[in-house]
């Protein structure tokens, strides 16, 4: 009799864990806590549910294009390309598919900021005539036709009812895990390894050319800067996308501001830029250092004309900034 | 031993329980006496308040242009009503797709209103800020599946309008579009009633409001479709001058108890 109401009590348990979604365990990070919107708290279904979203070439009105096909987890979820074609339409795209990581700490999406939050972000693509191009309304129905996803949205969300917006929480939640924080400098930060004297050189140099706009830790402070890529932003076409963060806010102070990439991971998400015209990091260092265009907004901190360091001084900041790759992020 | 697997067996159940607790369709409030139905028609109309816009057909309005309308969409939100004493109740969750298109007619909708005498009602064109600042609420109608949000710049389309308008220059019909949203153009129409209403559950209310379409273009800013046929989140002071305009351009025609 007790062996039985044990036996009984565990299976009951057992049971209510199987059904009972629980919030996700992220791991400790010297990035600090998660954070998570109130309304969207990340838990362990929520998450494996977002993974196969974002793995799920139905999501595409061809059933050909899913979000890897323009975030490949090997480069850090960047493309290796400048301007993709892969979307339905194969129409190059206006900008340059940016790298996926570190997503829970970033305050705004898209080049220029125009997604709010990952929530709104993941309509954008999806419904995209050059990218996913499917309509929402099919892609619930799609799913809703799948058994499989009826399980995933009941254990996740507790009804097999699927929405859009449940299906935007569910990729969002994925990508606030996308989380990278294993570099060789954030080793050393640990106390767990040590930088050499190249190492110390290039990281005194970041710390005076570059925390400005790629703040320490996360490397990006989360705002957006004209870099002087351009001496104009006149191009007015395709909604101003062309003009940066000034098409979101209608501010002239932000003509051709766009928003600060992490630093981490640039060994693996080369070509650079929002429009991907620097081919590789050390064109984006050329750039830095000779060919800073001037124009209005051109950001203060940097210096007309370029910063001029010597070809040691840009070893040493190359090697320095190449210790932020995180080889386990990209499972290599 | 026993006693330890009576206490388990116990946690077991209420884990159970909670488990299962989410699956519970939560109750509909049922109506009762103490509330009355209130009917709002929110009727578009072309140029006089008994005549019903037609879609698609031109129409001059009071600044002298040829315009048509081939659809008019709007988010109806936090509808209000105001006590004679100046108290208010605000309908939950009170967030309405209402359009007129070739596709939908949606136009006449139904709340349960207290019972009270009423003086006023208020509601807005569009999404408050808390709520525009996410594509994911569930709050209402709210949606992104129903072509009244931005995805590149989060936030809803407040109020969607698109049609043709002639063009002296080139002699053509040409489109003209105006995507309004943005928290700045969040307004918010008031209609006082003609005379307090006595809700008591017996009656039903019906309200009648038309929306004059053509002063979209006119009452109170002056906006020529030949000057900016596309008004979607830019140029902001012609996004506001329009706001304005839609905001204003609501009248209530009639009330009834029946």
């Amino acid at each position: 009799m007790r062996k039985l109401l044990f036996l009984l009590s565990l299976g009951m348990v057992l049971l209510a864990c199987d059904r009972a979604n629980r919030p996700y365990p992220f791991p400790p990070s010297p990035l600090g806590e998660v954070p998570e919107p109130e309304h969207n708290p990340t838990t362990v279904y929520g998450v494996e549910l977002g993974r196969k979203l974002f793995f799920d070439p139905r999501l595409s009105s061809t059933t050909r294009v899913n979000c890897v096909s323009c975030h490949f987890p090997v480069r850090a979820f960047s493309d290796g390309r400048k301007l993709t074609s892969m979307g339905v339409s194969g129409n190059r795209l206006l900008r340059h598919s940016p790298a996926l990581f570190n997503l829970a700490w970033t305050e705004g999406t898209f080049w220029d900021g125009g997604a709010k939050n990952l929530e709104s972000q993941v309509f954008g693509p999806i419904t995209h005539p050059d990218e996913m191009g499917m309509d929402l309304t099919k892609l619930t129905e799609r799913l809703q036709a799948d058994e499989e996803y009826r399980k995933l949205f009941k254990k996740a969300w507790g009804t097999d009812s699927i929405t859009t917006v449940l299906i935007a929480r569910s990729l969002a939640q994925y990508e606030r895990t996308l989380i990278s924080d294993k570099s060789f400098y954030d080793r050393v930060k640990a106390g767990k390894a040590e930088g050499n004297a190249q190492w110390q050189a290039g990281y005194s140099l970041y710390q005076s050319h570059c925390s400005n706009c790629h703040t320490e830790g996360l490397f990006t402070d989360n705002c957006y800067h004209n870099n002087g890529l351009d001496t104009a932003f006149l191009d007015r076409r395709f909604e101003l996308i062309y003009m940066g963060r000034y098409r979101i806010t209608g501010d002239s102070t932000d003509i051709g501001k766009f928003k600060t990439p992490a630093l981490r991971n640039l060994g693996f998400t080369a070509p650079f830029m929002h429009d991907g015209r620097l081919r590789d990091l050390d064109a984006v260092l050329q750039h830095y250092n000779e060919g800073i265009q001037p124009s209005a907004t051109l950001d203060s901190t940097l210096p007309q004309g370029g910063l001029h360091l010597s070809k040691e001084e840009l070893a040493q900041l190359k090697y320095f900034l190449l210790s932020l790759n995180d080889s386990t992020f990209v499972g290599r | 031993m026993k006693k330890l697997s009576i206490i388990f067996a116990i946690t077991a159940g209420i884990f159970l329980i909670q488990a299962c607790e989410k699956d519970k369709p939560t109750p509909t409030p049922t109506p009762t006496s103490s509330t009355t139905k209130m009917h709002i028609e929110l009727q578009p109309v072309g140029e006089s308040d008994h005549e019903d816009l037609v879609l698609n057909q031109m129409y001059l309005n009071a600044n002298g242009d040829s315009v048509s309308f081939s659809e008019v969409r709007y988010w109806l939100s936090n509808i209000e009503l105001v006590r004679e004493d100046g108290s208010v109740w605000a309908e939950p969750n009170s967030y309405r797709l209402i359009e007129r298109s070739a596709l939908n007619k949606r136009e006449e909708i139904m709340l349960e209103v207290p019972n009270g005498n009423y003086k006023a009602i208020r509601y807005s064109i569009g999404v408050d800020a808390d709520h525009n600042s996410s594509l994911d609420s569930v709050k209402g109608e709210l949606s992104p599946n129903v072509g009244m949000s931005w995805t590149w710049a989060t936030g809803y389309i407040f109020f969607k309008s698109e049609g043709h308008f002639y063009n002296p220059n080139t002699m053509q019909r040409e489109l003209w579009q105006y995507h309004i949203g943005m928290n700045a153009n969040y307004k918010q129409v008031d209609l006082a009633f003609p005379a307090p209403v006595n809700l008591t559950g017996e009656k039903e209310l019906h309200m009648h409001a038309v929306l004059h379409t053509l002063d979209l273009f006119s009452q109170p800013n002056v906006l020529h479709p030949i000057d900016n046929p596309v008004l979607k989140m830019m140029p902001a002071d012609k996004t506001a001058d329009a706001a304005e305009n839609y905001s204003s351009a609501f009248e209530l025609h009639h009330l009834m108890l029946e």
